[in-house]
């Protein structure tokens, strides 16, 4: 069709940058690591969990 | 999916939706149908008729009667969050009908049709309650004036009787020196609220609380008013640590819900979060003198 892949290498690397940016942020609590999706309360359980440990 | 077979008829007005009603057992009332058709097409609701009042201009609008604010039960979320005389008078009504969903949603759902469905995790119950509205109502058996304490029963469920309809919502204007704010937690995609606070705060002469009123959406089947969260803070400074030591000692949820998107615990930190969020503005919007 001579159409050319104009998204997909961003969509590669944005989720990846992102889940490391939160993670970059929780490194104070002692969080190593989360599995996407990456919702509200999933964040908010690890920092409560940490913060019990 | 399709909906079940279902018959349509118009009303041209009230009287004609009440006969209507009479008529078809089990039908249901038509207004902007955002909430109704969804649930048709999940065959969650499978009414055998809907009777259209959509076009019944009289019961849409905004009215001032002595200090009373009349909203018409057809006016829609739309005509609310633009109504001046809203903005002027009652804005907590404004602000959160202007937060509901999307704009297709606003321009055809109605606050009457919103306060029917009584999702909980729809914005307008937790206002009329912090409000201290009256829905009114008018049925085979006559009008009825009706709480919004009283009005919420549970999960989706009103103290509509069959063959009530909704003709108003009776609200109070907010005097001078009274702020108020609606907060909410949506949810990415539907908007719906996954924690909406209502807070009004009416401050005395010498800045200290003279009453507060804080509902909640989204965390409870009905809006959940935050009783002991209100009366300790009458007679105090509502510094934002005084706010947020009575939220958060004093904000109780019985049984509140939870999802898949979001757990009963945390909605129940998030209504402590929106809760101190919402009063702090209404306290503020005092300030600022609105």
């Amino acid at each position: 069709m001579g159409v050319k892949g104009a998204g997909e290498t961003g969509a590669i690397a944005s989720p990846a940058a992102t889940v490391n940016a939160v993670m970059d942020a929780l490194k104070a609590y002692g969080i190593k690591h989360l599995d996407m999706p990456l919702t509200p309360e999933k964040v908010w359980q690890a920092i409560q969990e940490s913060r019990r440990a | 999916m399709y909906p079940a077979k279902f018959e349509y008829y118009r009303a041209k007005d009230v009287q004609e939706a009440l006969r209507l009603m009479a008529q078809h057992s089990g039908a249901k009332l038509l207004a902007g149908g955002h909430s109704l058709l969804p649930m048709m097409k999940l065959r969650l609701a499978q009414p055998p008729a809907l009777i259209d009042i959509g076009r019944i201009s009289e019961l849409a609008g905004v009215s001032s009667d002595n200090s009373r604010l009349r909203v018409g039960s057809l006016t829609t979320h739309a005509q609310l969050a633009d109504s001046d005389l809203l903005k002027q008078n009652c804005p907590l009504l404004s602000e959160a009908a202007g937060l509901i969903a999307d704009p297709q949603v606003r321009n055809k759902g109605t606050i009457g049709g919103n306060l029917a469905h009584a999702d909980p995790g729809s914005d307008l119950p937790a206002v009329i309650l912090a409000l201290d509205g009256i829905v009114h109502t008018t049925g085979p058996h006559g009008d009825r004036q009706i709480k919004a304490a009283d009005f919420f029963l549970d999960l989706l469920t009103t103290d509509l009787q069959p063959g009530e309809l909704i003709t108003e919502i009776e609200l109070p204007t907010l005097a001078e020196g009274t702020g108020s704010s609606y907060l909410k937690f949506e949810h990415p995609a539907s908007g719906y609220a996954v924690c909406g606070a209502a807070a009004i705060v009416e401050l005395a002469a010498d800045g200290t609380c003279q009453s507060a009123s804080l509902c909640f959406n989204g965390v409870s089947a009905t809006p959940h008013r935050a009783a002991a969260v209100s009366e300790a803070l009458v007679g105090k400074k509502l510094e934002d640590t005084t706010i947020d030591s009575a939220v958060n000692e004093h904000l109780k949820i019985a049984e509140p819900l939870g999802d898949i998107y979001a757990s009963a615990e945390y909605r129940v930190e998030m209504a402590k979060v929106f809760g101190r969020r919402a009063l702090s503005s209404a306290r503020r919007q005092v300030d600022a003198g609105h």
